[in-house]
């Protein structure tokens, strides 16, 4: 193990020296430079965050499953999973039977699900629900900046570099755009990488002159977010060579996507928020079979990651949130599937959780608004909780409003 | 500044820019320049031509089983057909920016679209919706507002079909206040919202679209800015176009869209005086704007990032580019953050450096490159729309048609070439080193030396600005 630290230490020494410092500070003026030279990286120590967005609205009912209950099982003839197959953790509820890797995580105390999680008038559309949970925020006009963006406004030192948030996509979720500042999006750090190698684009990017002409701030900021999207491929492309990961990870894109985080971070990459989304769940025909199949994925590929980070010795440090923008109609629709609904089950997992197991999980039978889940818990308690008690930022500000953290970090 | 300098400065903002063979031409007065973009949109259609009329075969059938309850598979094939048929009708929309011949029609509309943001799948709301805007966007504001309030799209998108007497729904006339004319808590107050959509109840859309369908109004009185009568919806839309208010906030969208969003109060203020008096006409106010001293300050030059859909048009001027099929357009609006008929709310696109991020801007200094196939465009359209899905390293279906570009160069030297085309293409000053510029354009002979110059200028961040 302390093999290993020293070894990556040097790794990372090394590619500072060569890499780096070598091709971009030397030509590119300190005032567009993106990366601070005059103090060394590093390794990251702080609390990491990574999300992980279901697409497509997951249907909680049969993710989390009230297995007791019989208005589940009126409503679902054939959609709901059958009392024995649950994958009971306590008598009333269960897991979905594909979630066994969830299971074991759940035993191990590494996880908290929590129920009835929504907000007020829910939207079922998918594009505006998505909006809602990214901005934080129920009018529509307010929702031109992400929850993480304004928490990436808000920090400022540690947030200088682009890829303090990373979002593992090609383009940039909402969650992630912020007033002033952006996270950074990369499926995969060498495709945006060899897009940086356009010779057009290295040349901008690498004899762009100092300017005493200042009203051009529009094209400073240009030029700036291209050196810095440069250099945070570079960074990112080397970073990712630093760890590689030994454990075996199943082969889905959710899992590859995790399997590099879990690199990023074992590396002690200087990025604080991960982002990575899975689907689609939006299950309105034969859902049994492609939402057992996408969790499937999920349970499995978070339990490598999870694993994967308890090696690198980060998984203290590490939080992991799951949502879905919605949950579905209670009642199956007519072609063995479900239609959009409301309140949803939340995941968080990590090594630091004050709170595991389930969370605000009713005894009484279902409570019903139009037919759908009413909500209990507004997400924005969630967010509270992983602004204020994990990363340490001012919930209020960045969220509008005082919401009671849930206390689950 | 030249007379060349600032023409160019107002066909970029009252257009999508100059095409190569425009450039000797530009020596009129700014006043006449005006006069001649107003004469065109004047003697130009504006109806949205749509190349095929139908090109996927969308039937009568077709709409209705759109709506089918019970059958959920023919319901589904319907939505991809009608959805399929509105990205057609985007597209065609957006090639028509590029070979009108009254470029300020298709900039209007481009604002309106922004302003009064709406979404819609549904073929014939789509045309209904963008025939409004052209047909409207420099005439009269009370047409284009009246147009706009009656418009099936509209109507749908903010849910006025289930705006009725015993169940109200306020979110047409919340964002009719909000948005559209009086801007946010200006002149009105929650209860207005209230009573407004009260009057608006029954307002939906019939077979032949608009309508209002009596037994969903309530015909009860209402009291609507301190004024009570039973009032209507055209009712309510006379009494916020009586207030000054409505000129103020649509001037300074205009403002903010046209010149530059850091707005000048003073200046915006007496374009709004104007406009109020002039009875709304939006001609008026736009000739009054692109003829001011203030429009061609340097403080208002190169103030603009350009949206996806002005990149894109730019670009086709320059370039003489055809898209020959949607995906080239479904990857340029997708990857690029604007995709028509699909604004991310009804706030519509937030505009200026909303646009960039490391994604977006690496795609938009590699998309002269894509274009001219020198590089795969190297990414999956991820958003909209569905049925487009790209596959990763599709390239651009376009072709370029560069004599004009070529032939309004001849017969100079490189160093000449290269200045005429800075100056022709970038808003702003070179930012980079001119020498490592001129090193960096590199071509296979001479005669190339006009293309390859001109991708690489249109591959700088200074083009990213107008």
């Amino acid at each position: 193990m302390g093999n290993q630290k020293n070894k990556l230490q040097e790794d990372r020494r090394r590619f500072l020296k060569q890499s780096v410092l070598a091709s971009a500070s030397l030509f590119v003026p300190q005032f567009l430079n993106g990366m601070n030279f005059s103090t060394p990286l590093s390794n990251y120590k702080g609390k990491r965050l990574v999300v992980i967005q279901l697409s497509g609205g997951n249907d909680g009912l049969n993710t989390l499953i009230p297995y007791r209950n019989d208005m589940y099982y009126s409503s679902r003839p054939t959609v709901a999973i059958k009392r024995n197959e649950a994958l009971r953790i306590n008598d009333e509820y269960g897991l979905n039977p594909n979630m066994k890797a969830f299971k074991e995580l759940y035993d191990d105390g590494l996880l908290s699900i929590v129920s009835g999680v929504g907000y007020p008038n829910p939207n079922r559309s998918h594009f505006t629900s998505m909006d809602v949970w990214h901005s934080a925020s129920l009018r529509e006009t307010e929702m031109n900046s992400g929850w993480l963006g304004r928490y990436l406004d808000s920090q400022c030192g540690g947030c200088d570099h682009i890829y303090h948030a990373l979002d593992i996509n090609d383009s940039l979720h909402l969650a992630l755009r912020g007033k002033l500042r952006n996270g950074f999006a990369a499926k995969r750090p060498e495709t945006v990488r060899n897009l940086t190698r356009n010779r057009f684009i290295q040349s901008s990017a690498d004899h762009h002159g100092s300017h005493d002409d200042h009203h051009h701030d529009h094209v400073d900021y240009l030029y700036k977010t291209l050196v810095d999207t440069r250099d945070a491929a570079e960074y990112l492309h080397q970073q990712g060579k630093i760890y590689k990961s030994k454990v075996r990870y199943p082969n889905s894109k959710v899992a590859k996507d995790l399997k590099q985080v879990a690199e990023l971070i074992n590396s002690g990459t200087e990025t604080q928020i991960y982002y990575v989304s899975h689907g689609s769940f939006d299950t309105h025909t034969a859902q049994k079979s492609r939402q057992g199949r996408l969790l499937k994925q999920y349970a499995d590929g978070l339990r490598a990651f999870l694993k994967d980070l308890k090696a690198g010795g980060t998984l203290d440090d590490t939080l992991v949130m799951t949502f879905s923008e919605f949950g579905r109609r209670v009642k199956q629709n007519g072609s063995n599937g479900t239609d959009h609904g409301a309140a949803n089950v939340l995941f968080m997992a990590g090594g630091s959780l004050r709170k595991k197991g389930l969370i605000n999980t009713q005894k009484s039978a279902l409570t019903l608004e139009n037919g759908d889940l009413k909500y209990n818990l507004d997400f924005r308690r969630v967010y509270a909780d992983v602004l204020g008690n994990w990363l340490q930022a001012d919930a209020q500000a960045i969220l509008g409003e005082r919401f009671q953290p849930l206390g689950l970090v | 500044m030249s007379q060349q300098a600032k023409l160019l400065h107002l066909y970029s903002r009252a257009g999508f820019g100059v095409r190569p063979n425009e450039l000797s031409k530009l020596n009129s007065t700014v006043e006449s320049a005006v006069q001649d973009l107003l004469n065109r949109h004047n003697s130009s259609p504006k109806r949205v031509a749509i190349n095929d009329p139908n090109p996927i075969g969308l039937s009568g059938d077709d709409m209705m089983s759109s709506k089918s309850k019970t059958d959920k598979q023919k319901r589904q094939v319907a939505k991809k057909k009608m959805r399929l048929f509105t990205f057609q009708i985007v597209c065609d929309c957006i090639r028509d920016m590029s070979r009108t011949s009254s470029p300020l029609t298709y900039k209007m509309l481009l604002f309106w679209h922004g302003h009064f943001a709406c979404q819609t799948i549904i073929p014939g709301d789509a045309q209904e919706y963008l025939d409004v805007l052209l047909k409207h966007g420099l005439g009269n504001f009370k047409d284009l507002l009246f147009g706009i309030s009656k418009s099936r799209a509209m109507i749908r998108y903010l849910n006025n079909q289930q705006n009725r007497v015993n169940a109200p729904n306020e979110n047409f006339a919340r964002e009719l206040l909000e948005l559209f004319t009086l801007g946010e808590g200006n002149e009105y107050t929650e209860k207005d919202i209230q009573e407004a959509a009260r009057a608006f109840t029954g307002w939906s859309v019939g077979k032949n679209g608009f309508r209002v369908t009596n037994k969903w109004h309530d015909k009860r009185s209402k009291t609507i800015f301190g004024k009570t009568g039973n009032f209507g919806g055209e009712d309510v839309l006379d009494l916020i176009l009586e207030k000054r208010a409505t000129a103020l906030h649509i001037v300074k969208k205009v403002y903010a869209f046209f010149v530059n969003q850091d707005i000048n109060e003073r200046h915006v203020a007496t374009l709004a005086r104007k406009f109020y008096d002039s009875d709304y006409d939006i001609q008026f106010l736009m000739r009054e704007l692109f003829t001011s001293a203030e429009f061609y300050k340097p403080k208002n030059i190169g103030k603009q990032i350009k949206s996806p859909i002005e990149l894109i048009t730019n670009l086709a001027l320059i370039f003489d580019l055809k898209f020959e099929d949607n995906v080239a357009l479904a990857i340029a609006q997708g990857r690029l953050g604007q995709t028509m008929l699909r604004p991310p709310n009804v706030a519509g696109w937030p505009g200026g450096r909303a646009w960039i991020d490391n994604s977006t801007l690496l795609m938009r200094l590699n998309l002269p490159s894509v274009i001219f196939k020198k590089v795969d465009a190297g990414f999956n359209v991820s958003s909209p729309p569905e049925e487009l899905k790209v596959k990763p390293n599709s390239k651009f279906k376009t072709t370029a048609n560069l004599t004009p570009l070529v032939n309004a160069f001849a017969g100079k030297n490189k160093e000449q070439i290269l200045d005429e085309l800075l100056g022709y293409l970038l808003r702003v000053p070179l930012q980079m080193n001119r020498k490592k510029l001129m090193a960096s354009i590199i071509q296979d002979n001479s005669a190339d030396f006009v293309k390859s110059a001109a991708i690489r200028i249109t591959s700088l961040p200074e083009f990213q600005v107008c």
